[in-house]
């Protein structure tokens, strides 16, 4: 449990330095970085119950696009912008890494293997977002008619 | 109301926009509601990833239609930020159209030279290898390669190189480093943690989420020139990575 804090804490030190790269504005990246490294702490906690990577990409995602939707409406500003810094904690980098390493050192099927997990990691982050999303703006929809604010 | 520079200045809006890593989708929303305030009878917008068209028309008069090519893309979110500042200030009537103008031609004409980010570097290096489990000294040893990949990454995009040889260029040189850094220290490093923390910074996640989100609003081909654009970064990286690896194999031994 404390290792799964300690390296959250190193998600949100991640995510704030991809903030400033990116050109986020100032007050959004202490935001992003605790909107990501919420996402990785519930993708090793699902992970670790789960023994799922999977499910836990799934739900990191979908807690890291609530989080992101919630500052857009907050701030008043793109989804987008605090979305992209805070996704890089799941975007599967390692996966590349390990295909291309198992390429050049071949064992058995595992390039393949991981060809495959990577791209149904990629996968379930966009189907966690693509959810997330729906159900986000439907949501705000109706209460923005109930509200009569609808233009 | 001057209908020539109303649509001026909604196309600078959207080639901003798209210059700078917005989804189809806000570019498309944010030209729209720019020319709805015309309120003529007629606003269309069509956005595609590589270019955009946008017309005004009105039984009253000729029709206006205007096209931009879209040249170069990168990811810059502040300038997303402000145009999006400035088409609501002008959508809620607090600026005039001639306001709005000057602010987002001036914001179209300012071309920012590339900026070194040593910090942001070897933070975001150094707080991935800890995300994905690393001890202290790990830590600090990617915070370090971190800052090879900024000045790397720097001079590319100082000498305008192309994106696919920068890309290479980047994980090729930080590949590299973690060989020579982890062989040249004392102890043992996780060196395939290492690579895969520092070359976090290359990796198309900006290209990943915006193809998501073009496809989820319904823009396919967007989307999928997105998501072509995330797979020839990724392909980008791997082989920079794979020279690495056979750098360090042929001159480190291992």
């Amino acid at each position: 449990m404390t290792d799964m804090i300690i390296q959250s804490m190193g998600g949100i030190a991640a995510v704030y330095g991809f903030a400033r790269i990116l050109g986020v504005p100032k007050k959004f990246y202490v935001w992003a970085g605790i909107d990501g490294g919420i996402g990785w702490f519930v993708y090793l906690l699902v992970g670790a119950m789960t023994h799922s990577e999977l499910l836990g990409a799934f739900f990191g995602a979908a807690v890291i696009s609530v989080g992101a939707n919630v500052c857009a409406r907050v701030f008043k500003t793109p989804v987008t912008m605090i979305l992209i810094p805070a996704n890089m904690t799941l975007v599967p980098g390692a996966g590349m890494y390990r295909i291309v390493y198992h390429i050049l050192y071949p064992e058995g099927e595992q390039a393949a293997y991981y060809f495959q997990q990577t791209l149904l990691m990629a996968g379930m982050i966009a189907i966690a977002m693509f959810i997330v999303n729906i159900i986000w703006s439907s949501v705000t929809g109706s209460m923005k008619k109930k509200k009569g604010l609808q233009k | 109301m001057d209908y020539k520079l109303l649509l001026d200045m909604a196309v600078f809006a959207g080639d901003i926009l798209m210059q700078n890593g917005a989804e189809t989708y806000r570019v498309e929303d944010t030209v729209y509601r720019i020319l709805q305030k015309s309120n003529l009878k007629t606003v269309q917008v069509l956005v595609m990833m590589t270019g955009f068209v946008a017309t005004l028309d009105d039984p009253t008069m000729d029709s206006l239609t205007v096209v931009r090519r879209i040249q170069s893309h990168g990811t810059n979110l502040e300038k997303i930020d402000q145009v999006n500042q400035i088409s609501r200030e002008f959508c809620n009537d607090e600026l005039t159209l001639e306001q709005a103008f000057k602010q987002m031609k001036a914001l179209w004409k300012e071309k920012e030279p590339p900026k070194i980010r040593l910090l942001a570097f070897a933070l975001l290096t150094g707080g991935f290898a800890v995300m994905f489990g690393s001890n202290w000294a790990e830590a600090i040893v990617a915070a370090v390669v971190g800052l090879v990949g900024a000045a790397v990454q720097f001079s590319c995009k100082k000498g305008h190189m192309h994106m696919f040889v920068e890309n290479i260029v980047c994980s090729l040189s930080v590949a590299v480093a973690i060989g020579f850094l982890t062989a040249a220290l004392p102890g043992t490093y996780d060196t395939d943690l290492l690579i895969i923390s520092c070359i976090m910074p290359f990796v198309p996640g900006a290209a990943i989420t915006n193809a998501v989100f073009d496809t989820l609003h319904g823009d396919y081909l967007s989307g999928l020139a997105r998501a072509a654009e995330a797979f020839v970064i990724a392909l980008a990286v791997a082989i920079g990575i794979g020279m690495g690896l056979f750098v360090m194999a042929a001159v480190l031994g291992r």
